[in-house]
C-alpha cells in the first residue's frame, strides 16, 4: 500500500485509488481529499513526465470563479511512489456527473438546443470570457473533455487544460484549420478565437450526440474543412436547427476575423437572431493545380498539399506551370505579391540551387497560406509550438533533425512579415529564433539541441538522466537535486552532462556561455572537464544561494583526485588534500573551485618539479663522476702523493737546515 | 756559427778552471757531501720521472743530514784530516744516511696518506649528494628520479590542475 502524497499541506492524493474514468491522454487520475478546506471529492492528475504542463497558466486559473470548468484546487511537484520519481500533480474538484463522452467515437443521447444553451454554452462563454481576461486560453476543449457537473447531468463543464500543451490532445476536427494543420505537439498557444471554435465543435457533438467525422483521417478532415468550410465539414450534412446553425456558422468560421467573439455569442444567447452567415470558402482557381497526382483547386489546399508532399513539391514550385497557375488561374494579387516577396520571381526560383529546394517549398507554402503553420521537410509547426513538439519527442533523432532544420531555415522573420495581424508576443519569439541557429550549431555542452529545448520551453524540467526523476524545473533546484543524487550510493559518472549544462545556461542569467565553453574541450575525460563542470555548478550554487552541498562536493573531490595526484610536490599535495577536505566539508563548491582552479599553483609546481628533476639528474652525474674518481684514487694518490712528499721534504729539510745553522751560530 | 762554438768552448773552459780552483781550495768541504749525498745521487738515478719528486724528497732531507758536518768542518778545522776523521765516524754516516732514509720514507708514505684523504673527501661528497637526492625524492616523489610516480598510471593527465 503506497503512502499518500501530500501537496502543499492542503491535499492528500491516494496512489492506491486510481480514477480511470477521469484519465486524460497524458495524465492519470487519482482520488484525492482536501486536508482542511471544504471541498467535494477531488481528482488529482499525475502528469506525464515527457509532456510539458502549462506551468505559467496555473496561477491565473487558480482564482477562476465561474463554474463552467473543473475548479482548480492545488498543484505541486511531489514524489510519486508508483513511478518512483517526482512528478507534477494538479488537483481539481471532481465533477459529480462523470464524463459526457468517454471517447471521441462515442455516441451519446443528443441534447436539446435549450439544454445545450442553458447547461453548456451560457456558463462556458462566461468561463471563456474570464479566461480571456486572464490571458489564458483553454485549448483543451473537445467532446471527451466535457463533464457533467452534477449527478442530474444538467450542467456541462469544461475539463482541465493544464496537464498538456495547448491543443496537444485535441483531435483535428476540434481545432481550427490553422491549428489542425500543425502537428499536434506543435500547435500554437492560440487564444479565445481557437476556444470559441472548439466550443462550436463541442456544441455539434452535444447536439447530434455523435461526431460525424470521427472516422475520417486528419488529412481528410483538413481537406474537407478547406473545401467545404468547417461548418459543412463538421456537421456532415446533419440537420441543424436554424437558430443553432447561426451560432455554429459564427463559431466555426474559418476566417478568424469573421469568427464570432464572446460578445456576439452573448448577444445570441440574449436572443438576438440574424440570418446565418454563409461559409466563406477560399476562391477556386480557374483550373486545378496537380500535386502528387491529385488536383487542388484553391490556394490553401495547394499550400497544404505542397507541405505534405514536400519531397516532390520542389519540382512543382520550380515548374513553369506553378507560376502560370499563380498568375493566371488563381487571380489573387495578394498571393502573387506574397510569393514575389518571400520566394522571388520565376528566374530566382529557377536559379536556386537544388539544396535550397526544401526551403523554397517552405517559403512557397508560407506565401500561399500565411495563416497556416510553417511547413518544412514534413514538419508543420507554429512558431510558439516548436518547443512543445521538441519536448514531447526529444529522444527521437528524426524529430530533433526536423526541429534543427526548421530553426536553421530562419523562416520566422519571413513568416512574420506575411502576417496580417501583428502580435506583441511574437517579437520576443522572433529575437529568440534569431539567436537559436547560433546556439544550435555549436556542438559543445551548453549548446546544441538540448539548449534549444530549454530556450523554447520556459518551464520544462531538466532531462538529464542523472536528475530527470527529480523533476528539476528551476535553476535553484539544480544543485540540491545533484546533492541528492550525490548522497545516494551510486556516484557513477559525473554531475554534469549536456542537459545540465544547457539547463544551467538557459535558466540562469548568472551562468553565461563563458562558463560552459570549457566543457567543450576535446578531452572529456580529463580533469579540465571536471573543473569546468565544477565551475558551472559552483556559480549556480553561489548565485542561487542554495546552501551547502557536502555530498556533491565529495563527489567532485573523488573525481578530481587525479588532479591532486598530478601535483608533484608531496608536501604541497598533502597540504592541498587537507584544504580540499576542509572545503568539501563546508559543502561550498566555490571553495573547491578556488583550490582546483588555481592554475598558477600548478604552474609553479610544474616549474619547481622540472628544476628538481634537473637537480636530481645533476647530483646523479656528480656521484657518477666521484665514483669514477674513487676508482682512480690510487693513481691520483700516487700523482699527488709524490708532490706532497716533495713539498713536505722540502719544507722539513728547510726548517731542519735553518735550525742546524742557527744552532751552530749560537 | 764557428764564432758561437768557439765562444761556448771558451766559456766552458773558464768555468772548469774556476771550479777546479775552488775545488782545490774547498776540497775538504766537498768530500763530506760527496760521500754524504750518495743516497740523493742514487735517488736521482732511480727516479724515472721528469719532475724528479723522489730526488727532491730524498735530497732535501739528505742535505739536512749532511749540513751539520759541513758546518762543523768549517767552524773547527777545515782540513783533509778532519774531513776524513768525520767520514770515518759511523755516527756521521748514520745521521746523513738516516736523514736520506727519512726522505725516502716520506716519499713512500705520502701517496698512501694522500689516497686515504682523497677517498674520505670523495666519500663525503658522494654522501652529501645522495642525501640531497633523497631529500628531492622525499619532497617530489620517485618521479623526480625518473621513476613511476604514485598513482601515475591512473592519471589521465600527468600534471593536472589543482
Amino acid at each position: 500500500m503506497a503512502e499518500r502524497v501530500v501537496i502543499k499541506e492542503r491535499v492528500e492524493v491516494d496512489p492506491d485509488r486510481p480514477l480511470p474514468q477521469f484519465d486524460l491522454p497524458h495524465a492519470k487520475a487519482y482520488s484525492a481529499v482536501a486536508r482542511r478546506e471544504e471541498h467535494g471529492d477531488l481528482v488529482a492528475y499525475v502528469c506525464d513526465a515527457r509532456i510539458p504542463y502549462r506551468h505559467n497558466d496555473i496561477e491565473p486559473i487558480r482564482g477562476l470563479s465561474t463554474g463552467a470548468m473543473m475548479r482548480f484546487v492545488e498543484w505541486g511537484v511531489a514524489a510519486w511512489s508508483p513511478a518512483r520519481r517526482r512528478l507534477p500533480i494538479l488537483v481539481y474538484e471532481r465533477p459529480q456527473g462523470g464524463r459526457v463522452a468517454q471517447a471521441i467515437p462515442d455516441v451519446i443521447a443528443p441534447m436539446s438546443d435549450e439544454r445545450i444553451v442553458r447547461g453548456f454554452i451560457t456558463p462556458a462563454i462566461a468561463t471563456l470570457r474570464d479566461l480571456s481576461t486572464r490571458g489564458v486560453p483553454h485549448r483543451a476543449m473537445r467532446p471527451d473533455n466535457l463533464y457533467f457537473a452534477d449527478t442530474a447531468k444538467k450542467l456541462v463543464v469544461l475539463g482541465e487544460c493544464l496537464t498538456a500543451p495547448p491543443g496537444l490532445d485535441n483531435p483535428v476536427f476540434s481545432e481550427t484549420l490553422e491549428q489542425g494543420m500543425a502537428e499536434p505537439g506543435a500547435r500554437a498557444r492560440g487564444g479565445i478565437g481557437e476556444d470559441l471554435y472548439s466550443l462550436g465543435v463541442c456544441v455539434i457533438f452535444l447536439l447530434l450526440g455523435r461526431n460525424p467525422v470521427h472516422e475520417m483521417t486528419a488529412t481528410e478532415i483538413i481537406e474537407r474543412k478547406i473545401s467545404h468550410g468547417s461548418y459543412g465539414a463538421l456537421t456532415g450534412g446533419a440537420r441543424i436547427q436554424m437558430n443553432m446553425m447561426e451560432l455554429l456558422r459564427g463559431l466555426l468560421s474559418d476566417e478568424p476575423r469573421e469568427r464570432w467573439s464572446v460578445r456576439e455569442v452573448e448577444l445570441w444567447i440574449g436572443g438576438r437572431r440574424l440570418t446565418p452567415k454563409q461559409a466563406k470558402l477560399p476562391p477556386k482557381a480557374a483550373r486545378p493545380m496537380i500535386i502528387a497526382g491529385r488536383e487542388y483547386e484553391n490556394v490553401r489546399s495547394v499550400a497544404e498539399a505542397l507541405g505534405r508532399n514536400w519531397l516532390t513539391a520542389g519540382d512543382v514550385v520550380r515548374g513553369h506551370d506553378f507560376d502560370n497557375w499563380l498568375r493566371r488561374s488563381l487571380n489573387d494579387e495578394k498571393v502573387v505579391e506574397n510569393v514575389n516577396k518571400v520566394v522571388g520571381n520565376q528566374a530566382a526560383i529557377q536559379n536556386a540551387s537544388e539544396a535550397e529546394t526544401p526551403r523554397l517549398v517552405t517559403r512557397a507554402c508560407m506565401a500561399l497560406d500565411p495563416g497556416a503553420p510553417i511547413r518544412h521537410k514534413g514538419f508543420s509547426a507554429h512558431i510558439d509550438g516548436v518547443g512543445a513538439a521538441l519536448a514531447l519527442e526529444f529522444e527521437r533523432d528524426e524529430v530533433r533533425q526536423k526541429v534543427a532544420d526548421f530553426i536553421n531555415g530562419r523562416f520566422v522573420g519571413l513568416w512574420m512579415s506575411l502576417q496580417v495581424r501583428t502580435r506583441s508576443d511574437l517579437a520576443e519569439l522572433y529575437s529568440l529564433y534569431d539567436r537559436l541557429p547560433l546556439i544550435l550549431n555549436q556542438t559543445g555542452p551548453g549548446f546544441g539541441m538540448e539548449r534549444v529545448l530549454y530556450e523554447l520551453n520556459d518551464h520544462i524540467h531538466c532531462r538529464s538522466a542523472l536528475i530527470e526523476h527529480l523533476y528539476v524545473t528551476m535553476i535553484e533546484e539544480l544543485v540540491p537535486a545533484l546533492e541528492r543524487v550525490a548522497a545516494s550510493k551510486d556516484r557513477s559518472g559525473r554531475p554534469m552532462d549536456r542537459h545540465i549544462a544547457a539547463f544551467a545556461v538557459a535558466r540562469s542569467p548568472d551562468v553565461d556561455e563563458r562558463y560552459v565553453r570549457p566543457l567543450s574541450g576535446v578531452d572529456n575525460t580529463g580533469t579540465d572537464h571536471i573543473l569546468a563542470a565544477l565551475t558551472v555548478l559552483a556559480r549556480v550554487q553561489a548565485m542561487s544561494k542554495n546552501g551547502p552541498a557536502p555530498n556533491l562536493a565529495a563527489w567532485f573531490v573523488d573525481l578530481m583526485k587525479s588532479a591532486v595526484n598530478g601535483f608533484h610536490n608531496l608536501k604541497q599535495r598533502k597540504a592541498i588534500e587537507q584544504s580540499i577536505t576542509r572545503a568539501a566539508e563546508t559543502g561550498l563548491l566555490i571553495e573547491l573551485q578556488h583550490i582546483y582552479g588555481d592554475s598558477k599553483a600548478a604552474q609553479r609546481d610544474q616549474q619547481a618539479y622540472s628544476r628538481a628533476q634537473q637537480e636530481h639528474q645533476h647530483c646523479g652525474a656528480q656521484i657518477q663522476q666521484l665514483n669514477i674518481e674513487l676508482q682512480n684514487r690510487d693513481h691520483m694518490a700516487t700523482e699527488l702523493g709524490e708532490q706532497v712528499a716533495a713539498v713536505t721534504s722540502g719544507v722539513v729539510g728547510s726548517i731542519g737546515s735553518t735550525a742546524v745553522i742557527i744552532m751552530f751560530m749560537l | 756559427m764557428t764564432t758561437t762554438s768557439a765562444s761556448s768552448a771558451a766559456t766552458r773552459t773558464i768555468f772548469f778552471v774556476i771550479v777546479a780552483a775552488v775545488g782545490l781550495v774547498t776540497l775538504p768541504t766537498i768530500l763530506i757531501p760527496g760521500v754524504g749525498m750518495l743516497p740523493t745521487v742514487g735517488a736521482m738515478v732511480s727516479d724515472r720521472r721528469k719532475e724528479k719528486y723522489a730526488t727532491l724528497c730524498v735530497g732535501a732531507m739528505n742535505f739536512t743530514g749532511v749540513l751539520p758536518f759541513m758546518i762543523t768542518l768549517w767552524t773547527e778545522n777545515h782540513s783533509y784530516e778532519r774531513a776524513f776523521q768525520m767520514i770515518a765516524d759511523p755516527f756521521t754516516w748514520l745521521v746523513m744516511y738516516g736523514a736520506a732514509a727519512i726522505g725516502w720514507a716520506i716519499y713512500f708514505v705520502a701517496p698512501g696518506i694522500v689516497g686515504m684523504f682523497i677517498g674520505m673527501r670523495t666519500e663525503q661528497r658522494v654522501q652529501k649528494l645522495r642525501r640531497r637526492q633523497r631529500d628531492l625524492v622525499e619532497e617530489w616523489g620517485p618521479g623526480v628520479a625518473g621513476g613511476r610516480r604514485d598513482g601515475e598510471e591512473k592519471e589521465t593527465k600527468p600534471a593536472g590542475r589543482a
